[in-house]
């Protein structure tokens, strides 16, 4: 009731000093009102405390805004360069504070932890019995593991560093986890030293840490649980924000194209600007789409007849094959490279960096082409060649991440079959039909650990990235410097979208290098200062104009579009993967699956029942069904909507009508042209001077058409008594 | 009102003048600080829409007859492309159409409820009319 009541006020489009006197009059209402009908306790209460929640909610709004991240800086940007590149840099802050939030969930739950198992003191009884520990002659299976209970009351030594055994038989699995030196360039390939830090998947223990007496701190469990959840944490807020956007920009947006002169001319203004210089090029922006606009319309183009519009789609078609070829090329090629590095099993840090080098500069290079070749296209609006560029620069970095993940996890899933069995291999080598054969026999050399590797891979294109752009940067500044004249542009689309490529190297990398959020969120402060620099700096506004709401909200769907991708990739991963044998936490299982089966065995056995009758084809056949049914519905409410909207458009026009008719006929009355009797004919006999809007009658909109020069609205209301009843209810209503 | 004008907030702003004399109290141009919370209350981010609308109305409604007529019309244009100039004939062609487009009921005019089904649907109105404090 509170909460109505002040909405109600709020869209009350009076000064504030009125406001201030209906809420008065509405205070003393209420608690007359009360004195007349005691309340009882109860709902008093309930009153109280919903008003008082209420007031804590709105002073923690304020408090988070006061105190909002960089305010000034984005203030100072928004007035200088309008609010498209504000809101760029809103994104980016909108992804730093995301980040840093899942940051310290990670740091919490698993770099804690394993920091803490690290530096416990070593144990004397270093080999006694873990929770994970099977006798070698067992076979790995759920039931198996299901015999070894936690022990009931004892106290769990924690396990060390040096006294880490694998669960499976040792023969197979190399203990990769000695620590190595740390060599020079081993910053930028996060090799070396860095492959027994926190850093990797690797290096996360599989033991359960017993913290205090019977409390037992299950890492693989952890690991597990963290990743998965933090998923569903940025899958859920950024689905809540696409939500929320596409509701304010983008509702009716489809209907409604015909209105462009009267949308530019009264909603191109961006009043954030502050700047002389700025206005003065908004001004110019201005004029210039309105002379285009004008010029199209009057031009009249003619309609294309059908030869020159196949041809239009011919020529884009032929494009997009192109583009599409050359992808397939480049996936090609990478898949080539990453395979002759796996292939040599190369050490050398600078022969390790080729790779990331070449990623980075095709990600960065690449979509300037695009935005090249998409000019020469003949795409009609300045907005589907935006959505074109996007639409391959995004098809560009996932097939490079595909590539690069998918290479990996072939390596991982060819791995040696029988670990118990190493001597087994040179045998299976020869055979003709195992194309990885002659990799196997190399890869019992190397560390056995795939997840650290591709982890590495994830850390160096970051890095790669990271050195990339600032190099670039630093390119604009000096030529920014040198010569006055050539000053670029800060040009929106581009910056979103690799951002958009880090966030999705971020999600990709989160399983095998748990710390990727940190090194993120280190990365957009740096990057947001020295952006932040190089725009206010050496760049001016860019000369064509930009449509921010929408672009926002696509950008928004294609961070959740790599958010699902990534999420599948994992689910693919984690069902059909391999782990390795000598690192990480679910070192022990052959494949990950046998890790949920571990977990489902040892704690219920009514999940497994409930979960494999989920997965029954007629269970999944009906959910399904279920769904595609809802979504039908969604989309004939939608249309039905959009046909009413039609309808109810039709409507206005038709009362807009009766009005002007409605307002020439009382005209006629107040000149007494008009002859037939009519009841409220002696109304008209008294014309009224126009009364100057006074504030403090409450009981009219003294904006609305109805109190213009010519016609009092005393005179108006019994000719017309829907509208202006309607405007007496509302605003008495509240009083 | 010069004092108001020097703010940064308005200094560029072509309306400043318009929006000074819509939220004064006394209609001068000066405004109390009553006055000015209003104004930064209609600007700001939670307003609502309907409101944002009616203020714009108000300030693009030069002569003050509650009807965005061609003078009107011909005014903000000019103000909002200044320096640059239109011709007389591309001025009338702009205020022609967009006559056209949003005058349903034919009468040369937009009242407030033809300008406000307009502009409401645009999602570039809310993000512009904005000033963020």
């Amino acid at each position: 009731m509170y909460k109505l009541e002040t909405e109600a006020l709020r869209d009350l489009v009076k000064p504030l000093r009125v406001k201030k006197e209906i809420r008065r009059r509405l205070t003393a209402r209420r608690s007359s009102h009360r004195d007349s009908q005691p309340i009882t306790r109860l709902r008093g209460l309930k009153y109280t405390i919903s008003m008082q929640w209420y007031k804590v909610k709105q002073s923690v709004q304020d408090t988070f805004h006061d105190y909002s991240l960089w305010h000034k800086e984005l203030k100072k940007i928004e007035g200088t360069f309008g609010t498209g590149v504000g809101s760029y840099f809103r994104f980016l802050r909108y992804l730093f504070l995301l980040n840093l939030a899942i940051a310290v969930l990670v740091c919490g739950f698993l770099l804690t932890p394993q920091l803490l198992l690290r530096t416990h003191p070593h144990q004397p009884s270093g080999t006694a019995a873990t929770p994970t520990t099977t006798p070698a002659t067992q076979a790995l299976t759920p039931a198996a593991l299901r015999v070894e209970d936690d022990p009931p009351s004892s106290n769990l030594p924690v396990v060390t560093w040096a006294s880490l055994t694998p669960a499976v038989s040792t023969s197979g699995c190399n203990n990769s986890l000695t620590s190595k030196e740390f060599g020079g360039l081993d910053w930028l390939t996060g090799a070396g030293w860095f492959d027994t830090t926190e850093l990797y998947y690797g290096t996360y223990s599989s033991r359960d840490m017993s913290l205090a007496a019977h409390q037992h701190y299950s890492m693989p469990k952890a690991y597990f649980l963290v990743i998965f959840v933090l998923f569903i944490v940025y899958l859920v807020v950024i689905l809540r924000r696409v939500v929320v956007l596409y509701k304010n920009n983008d509702i009716d947006i489809e209907h409604d194209m015909s209105a462009s002169f009267v949308r530019k001319v009264f909603s191109s203004w961006d009043f954030s600007i502050t700047e002389r210089k700025a206005a003065d090029i908004k001004h110019k922006n201005i004029y210039s789409e309105l002379k285009e606009i004008l010029q199209e319309y009057l031009s009249e183009e003619q309609e294309e007849d059908m030869f020159q519009r196949v041809k239009g789609w011919l020529v884009k078609m032929v494009f997009w094959v192109v583009v599409l070829a050359f992808l397939a090329l480049l996936g090609w090629a990478t898949y080539a490279m990453l395979d002759l590095d796996i292939l040599h099993n190369t050490k050398s840090s600078a022969r390790l960096l080729l790779y990331p080098l070449i990623v980075t500069c095709i990600i960065l290079v690449i979509p300037l082409v695009f935005t090249q070749v998409v000019r020469v296209e003949g795409y009609s609006t300045p907005r589907t060649r935006l959505y074109v560029t996007l639409v391959r620069t995004i098809l560009l970095e996932l097939t490079v991440l595909g590539v690069l993940v998918g290479t990996w996890y072939t390596q991982a899933v060819f791995a040696p079959e029988d670990p118990e069995k190493p001597e087994d291999l040179p045998v299976v080598s020869p055979s003709p039909s195992d194309p990885d054969g002659k990799l196997e026999t190399e890869r019992e050399e190397r560390d056995e650990c795939w997840e650290t590797s591709l982890g590495q891979e994830f850390y160096r294109l970051l890095i790669m990235d990271f050195i990339i752009g600032l190099v670039m940067h630093l390119g604009t500044f000096v030529i920014s410097l040198i010569s006055q004249k050539t000053a670029m542009e800060f040009n929106i689309g581009r910056y979103t979208v690799h951002l958009i490529y880090n966030q999705t190297l971020l999600w990709a990398g989160l399983f095998f290098c748990p710390l990727t959020p940190l090194i993120v969120v280190i990365k957009i402060i740096i990057m947001f200062y020295i952006q932040k620099f190089i725009l206010l700096h050496c760049l001016n506004p860019d000369d064509s104009p930009w449509r921010a709401a929408q672009a926002e909200t696509v950008y928004l769907v294609l961070t959740l579009v790599s958010l699902i991708l990534s999420f599948f990739g994992y689910l693919f991963i984690l069902l059909k993967g391999k782990t390795s044998c000598g690192c990480g936490p679910f070192q022990g299982y052959k494949n990950y699956v046998d890790f949920f089966w571990d977990i489902v065995d040892r704690d219920q056995e009514t999940i497994l029942t409930i979960v494999s009758w989920l997965f029954k084809p007629g269970v999944v056949a009906g959910l399904l069904m279920i769904l595609v049914i809802l979504v039908y519905c969604a989309k004939s409410t939608a249309e039905g909507r959009a046909e009413m909207i039609k309808v109810l458009r039709h409507q206005l026009e038709l009362e807009l009508r009766d009005r002007a008719f409605l307002l020439k006929l009382t005209e006629r009355v107040r000149q007494g042209n008009y002859r037939p009797g009519r009841p409220d004919s002696h109304y008209a006999a008294s014309p009224r001077p126009q009364t100057p809007r006074e504030p403090h009658d409450l009981t009219q909109r003294s904006s609305f058409v109805f109190s213009d020069s010519k016609v009092h609205p005393a005179d108006y209301s019994p000719a017309v008594p829907r509208f202006s009843d309607y405007q007496d209810e509302s605003a008495k209503s509240l009083i | 009102m010069d004092k108001l004008l020097s703010l940064p907030e308005l200094r560029a702003n072509p309306f400043g003048e318009r929006m000074c004399l819509i939220f004064s109290s006394t209609k001068d141009g000066d405004c109390t600080f009553e006055d000015f919370l209003d104004m930064m209350s209609v600007f700001s981010e939670a307003a609502p829409k309907s409101v944002k609308a009616e203020y714009a109305f108000r300030i693009f409604d030069f002569d003050g007859d509650d009807y965005l007529g061609r003078g009107d019309l011909e005014e903000t244009i000019t103000k909002l492309v200044s320096p640059q100039r239109f011709s007389s004939e591309d001025m009338e062609a702009l205020v022609n159409r967009v006559l056209e487009e949003a005058d349903l009921d034919d009468d040369g005019m937009l009242a407030f409820a033809e300008f406000e089904h307009v502009i409401s649907k645009s999602p570039d109105f809310a993000n512009s009319f904005r000033i963020r404090l």
